[in-house]
């Protein structure tokens, strides 16, 4: 790399290349360079294959300044020699950077905008921080990426474990009658995670579930909606609760590891223990949770919140059937529910809905929430997590019971609750938003930060988003 | 002057066959382009030199569409001729 090759060294290499002798290399360097010379001081063009073009171009006078004394000067015309590489050579030259392609930039990508308005964000955060509602906001923010983040790997992984779960049922089938697991294959998997966790803690699951469903499945099923937001997580975690045909599908398992050697299932195994690993880490967490001192005090009610949970993805998976989506698109179906969830959640909030509220414990829990749903934008996704950790709703329900019926401020302007909801059209923004329900494009910020949970880049906010409009109080 | 020119004189000059001198050239141009590959710099003597250099990235518009686009950035071969080459041409 960067060596200077002079023309005795390439006279050395052209003649370990072309095998004559050192003599006549030197002179056919010298003829070829000398003769490229004359031709363009003739026809003022010489191509060559193999290199390229060298060409003769002539530069019109200019005018110019002197660098050292400013003063004006005239460059003349002169003849300028130039060189074009052939496509070959050139596109060999560039070899390393040949996958780059020229993009075309669209109108509203601008550097120069986007880290002065990134500044003005900041700004507008730090504000915010000296008035109240920020600091929920930013407390729940990363909990809600966390919860994103823990509910999306699992359902993932159902489909590919259903995969999965084929090649095995294959293995077993011979000998072992096949494990009924009803479109949750996850939780074979999950087994193994489990088994860390105490026994009992299990039977007291399935023996509870039989007793507290009857009751609750009906009275529940209107209310579900509104708390729908927190199931995709609580999804999973009943999964690795719900009591399974443990033994059966343990064995499922033993039989997949001794018909491997038989079997050319290396590459499925390889695929479960990988699996395997990834919810043992989310078992871990799920762990974390149940030895979380207080909840295990609490942990009778949990497990009815919980129960009630899956009384209510039953009764989703009928509302959803209306939906005429397949069970199988557990992805999409929870989306639409979440949207769903946000819609009534809403209209609850809109109407004041704490009496809406239906069962016993589940109505301690929803209840404080319902309280701090004054700002409910900023509180809702964190609501699975208070459900499941009651004294940090507790909490919270002290931090903000001095200020719950107090309408919000953002950059000093009160909200009181949201106006409308509007699905972001292609062409929209944030500032078109403002224009159109205040009259003035500077309110987008009020905006931005009211959706500020949807929201993650103001400057590129998603087709298709719902953002809701703040209610301004003048 | 276009290759077969430029190769049909080379070889009276040199007394070569035109077969000899094609094969030449090529040899000496596959050793230029092997060089530039590795990002040697290649000078020849009253002549000039030829380097690699890296063009880095830049947003261009086309006047026409006012289109921005981003290009890439990219190696390109460099010619700059000799003093004494430029010399001959005034």
């Amino acid at each position: 790399m960067n060596e200077k090759i002079t023309t005795q060294r390439l006279v050395e290499l052209l003649v370990e290349k072309a095998g004559i002798g050192r003599n006549n290399a030197e002179s056919f360097l010298k003829t070829m360079f000398g003769l490229i010379e004359e031709a363009l001081q003739e026809d003022k063009y010489v191509k060559i294959k193999g290199i390229g073009t060298f060409k003769i171009i002539e530069v019109e006078s200019r005018e110019s300044v002197d660098v050292n004394t400013n003063e004006r000067i005239l460059i003349e015309g002169h003849p300028k020699i130039t060189f074009v590489p052939e496509p070959a050579l050139r596109d060999l030259i560039n070899k390393p950077f040949a996958h780059f392609e020229t993009v075309i930039l669209n109108d509203n990508v601008s550097f120069n905008e986007e880290t002065f308005e990134r500044d003005d964000e900041d700004e507008t955060d730090e504000a915010i921080d000296d008035t109240e509602p920020a600091d929920d906001t930013a407390d729940e923010a990363p909990e809600t990426v966390a919860e994103n983040t823990a509910e999306e790997p699992p359902v993932a992984e159902d489909n590919n474990a259903t995969s999965d779960e084929a090649v095995e049922e294959k293995a077993v089938e011979k000998e072992v009658p096949p494990v009924i697991v009803p479109e949750q294959p996850v939780e074979e998997v999950k087994e193994e995670v489990q088994q860390q966790q105490p026994q009992d803690k299990k039977e007291e699951i399935s023996e509870e579930q039989p007793k507290e469903e009857p009751l609750k499945e009906e009275s529940h099923s209107e209310k579900e909606n509104i708390k729908v937001s927190p199931t995709p997580i609580k999804v999973v975690k009943e999964e690795t609760m719900t009591p399974q045909s443990i033994a059966p599908s343990e064995v499922s398992q033993d039989e997949v590891q001794q018909s491997n050697p038989e079997t050319v299932n290396s590459y499925s195994l390889h695929f479960a223990i990988t699996l395997t690993l990834l919810l043992l880490a989310l078992g871990g967490g799920t762990i974390i949770y149940f030895c979380y001192p207080q909840l295990l005090s609490k942990k009778q009610s949990q497990l009815v919140v919980g129960d009630s949970i899956l009384n209510k993805k039953e009764a989703l998976k009928t509302n959803v059937q209306k939906h005429t989506l397949s069970l199988q698109d557990s992805i999409t179906l929870l989306r639409n529910l979440l949207a769903d969830a946000e819609r009534r959640e809403q209209l609850a909030s809109g109407s004041d809905s704490a009496s809406q509220v239906s069962t016993p414990k589940k109505e301690i829990v929803e209840d404080e929430n319902t309280a701090s749903k004054t700002k409910e934008v900023a509180t809702k996704k964190a609501e699975p997590k208070k459900a499941k950790k009651p004294e940090k709703v507790e909490k919270d329900k002290d931090d903000k019971s001095t200020e719950k019926k107090k309408t919000r401020t953002i950059n000093g302007h009160k909200i009181s609750g949201t106006l409308q909801v509007v699905t972001l059209q292609p062409g929209q923004t944030l500032i078109s938003l403002s224009r159109q329900f205040y009259g003035t494009k500077d309110l987008w910020i009020v905006i931005a930060e009211y959706n500020k949970p949807k929201i993650k880049d103001a400057d590129h906010v998603p087709i298709g988003t719902k953002i809701k409009v703040p209610k301004i109080e003048k | 002057m276009n290759n077969k020119e430029f190769v049909t004189e080379l070889s009276i000059r040199l007394g070569y066959s035109v077969e000899d001198t094609t094969q030449l050239i090529s040899s000496m141009c596959s050793i230029v382009a092997e060089e530039l590959e590795e990002g040697n710099f290649l000078s020849v003597q009253n002549f000039g030199s030829f380097e690699v250099k890296k063009k880095s990235e830049k947003i261009l518009i086309n006047p026409s569409t006012q289109q921005r686009m981003l290009v890439p950035p990219k190696l390109a071969i460099c010619f700059k001729p000799s003093t004494q080459l430029k010399d001959k041409f005034k």
